[in-house]
C-alpha cells in the first residue's frame, strides 16, 4: 500500500487562499500546469448538506482506505470556500497521464447536469488565478480532465467552457499586473 | 357470438413499434445478432439488441455491452456503480432474451473496459471484467458468476493472460500507472495466477456506496 501523503484540510476565502499559497515552499515539486475537475458527486446542491470539514476527512478515508492511493487531488473548490486537500507542494492523484506534472483542482458541483454556480465560478477562477501567478504558469496549458486521453468519464461536464476558464484566468492576470504605461497617467 | 379482434390488432401494433422495450418468449426464439448503444462521448445512452431481425430497445441507460450465453443474453455496462472516484464507478448488468429481464451482476468504483465471457473445464461460466479508474489511471480485474453476482476483484492489476482456467494477473505500482498511461512499458512487481474455478467459488462481494 502507499504512503498517504496527508491532507491540508483547511478552508479559505479567495483572498486568504492569495495570501496562502505565497507561504508554500516549491522545493521537492513543482507543477507544470492544472487539471481541472468537477466532483460529479457530491453535486454542489448537495454540498452543504455536510460541513465542508467532514467532507474532507471522508474523502480522505475514501482516497486513503478504499481507493488505496497516496493522495487526492490538490483543492476542492465550493461556492463558500477553497479547501486545500494535498498539499499544493507534493504530487496528488487526479488524472492518469499527469498526476505527476500536475496540480488538480476540483470544482464542487457535477456540471453535466448543474449549472457552472457564479460564487463557485468566481472561486475557481480566484485560485486558478492565484495558483498560475505563483509559478508563473500559461493559462493557455491548462487542461480539462477530459482532455486526458486515459480517463473513464466526461469530466468536468459540459456546462464547463475551458476557453471562458483560461480568458478568465488572463484577465485576472493581467488586472494583477498592469502595464508600465497607463493610458491617461501622467498628463 | 361476436368476435372482437381489437386486442390482437393492438397486440400486432404493439410489437412492431421500432425501439420498444420487449423481451420474454417471442424474443427468446431468436439469438441476438447485434448490440447498439445510442450514445456520444463517454455517457450513456439507449441500449438496442438485434434479434431475429428486429431491433429491441432493452435498457435506458448502457455504456458498452457484449453478446453473451450463446446469443441468449447481453451483458452491458451502466453508470449506475458503487460511485467511486467522481462518480465513474460502474455496474454490469445481464439482460436475458428469452425472459425478458436483466439483473446487476456487479456495481464498482471503477469503469468497466471489457467484458470476455469463459466457460470453465467444469462447464461454469465466469465474466472476466476489466476495469479502470480515472485518477491513479490503474486496472482492476473482476470475476463475476452470472448466477450470483461479482465473486473476485484485484485492484492495481492486469490481466497478463489466460489460459483455459487460470489467469495471471500482473500487479503495479502507483508510479507505474502515469508510466504505462503515457505509452511505455514497465514489468509487473508481482504476477500470480488464479485459478477461475476456484474463484467461482468466493462469496459474492457488495460494494457499499462511496465515497
Amino acid at each position: 500500500m502507499p504512503n498517504w501523503k496527508g491532507i491540508v484540510g483547511a478552508n479559505f476565502t479567495a483572498p486568504e487562499f492569495d495570501h496562502y499559497i505565497a507561504t508554500v515552499q516549491f522545493n521537492a515539486w513543482r507543477p507544470q500546469f492544472v487539471v481541472l475537475h468537477n466532483t460529479a458527486v457530491p453535486k454542489l446542491s448537495d454540498w452543504h448538506k455536510v460541513s465542508g470539514a467532514a467532507r474532507m476527512r471522508g474523502l480522505a478515508d475514501f482516497y486513503q482506505n478504499v481507493q488505496k492511493w497516496s493522495a487526492g487531488p490538490h483543492l476542492f473548490v465550493a461556492d463558500d470556500f477553497i479547501w486545500v486537500f494535498t498539499p499544493l507542494n507534493v504530487s496528488g492523484v487526479h488524472s492518469p497521464s499527469w498526476n505527476s506534472i500536475a496540480w488538480g483542482v476540483e470544482m464542487v458541483g457535477d456540471y453535466e447536469v448543474e449549472a457552472f454556480d457564479p460564487s463557485v465560478r468566481e472561486n475557481v477562477l480566484s485560485a486558478l488565478t492565484s495558483m498560475h501567478a505563483t509559478l508563473g504558469l500559461d493559462p493557455n496549458i491548462l487542461r480539462l480532465h477530459k482532455e486526458d486521453p486515459k480517463t473513464t468519464h466526461n469530466c468536468p461536464g459540459k456546462n464547463i467552457v475551458k476557453t471562458e476558464i483560461v480568458s478568465g484566468i488572463q484577465e485576472r492576470l493581467a488586472a494583477q499586473t498592469p502595464g508600465e504605461h497607463q493610458p491617461g497617467a501622467g498628463t | 357470438m361476436r368476435i372482437s379482434y381489437l386486442p390482437l390488432l393492438l397486440l400486432c401494433c404493439v410489437a412492431i413499434l421500432p425501439g420498444e422495450k420487449v423481451g420474454g418468449a417471442a424474443a427468446g426464439k431468436h439469438r441476438i445478432e447485434k448490440v447498439r448503444v445510442d450514445h456520444a462521448d463517454k455517457t450513456a445512452g439507449p441500449l438496442y439488441v438485434l434479434a431475429g431481425g428486429r431491433e429491441f430497445r432493452v435498457a435506458d441507460k448502457a455504456l458498452n455491452a457484449w453478446i453473451v450465453g450463446g446469443g441468449q443474453q447481453v451483458a452491458y455496462s451502466a453508470p449506475d456503480g458503487a460511485g467511486g472516484y467522481e462518480d465513474e464507478g460502474n455496474a454490469l448488468h445481464l439482460y436475458d432474451l428469452q425472459s425478458g429481464k436483466e439483473r446487476k451482476i456487479l456495481s464498482e468504483y471503477f469503469a468497466i473496459d471489457q467484458v470476455t465471457e469463459v466457460r470453465t473445464r467444469n462447464g461454469k461460466t465466469a465474466f472476466l471484467v476489466e476495469m479502470s479508474d480515472g485518477g491513479l489511471g490503474a486496472s482492476h480485474v473482476a470475476v463475476v458468476d452470472p448466477r450470483r453476482g461479482e465473486v473476485f476483484v484485484a485492484s492495481k492489476a492486469r490481466l497478463q493472460d489466460r489460459s483455459g482456467d487460470v489467469l495471471l494477473l500482473g500487479f503495479y505500482r502507483d508510479d507505474d500507472w502515469e508510466i504505462l498511461a503515457n505509452g511505455k512499458s514497465v514489468p509487473p512487481y508481482k504476477v500470480r495466477r488464479y485459478d477461475l474455478k476456484r474463484l467461482l467459488l468466493h462469496a459474492p462481494i457488495h460494494r457499499v456506496v462511496a465515497p
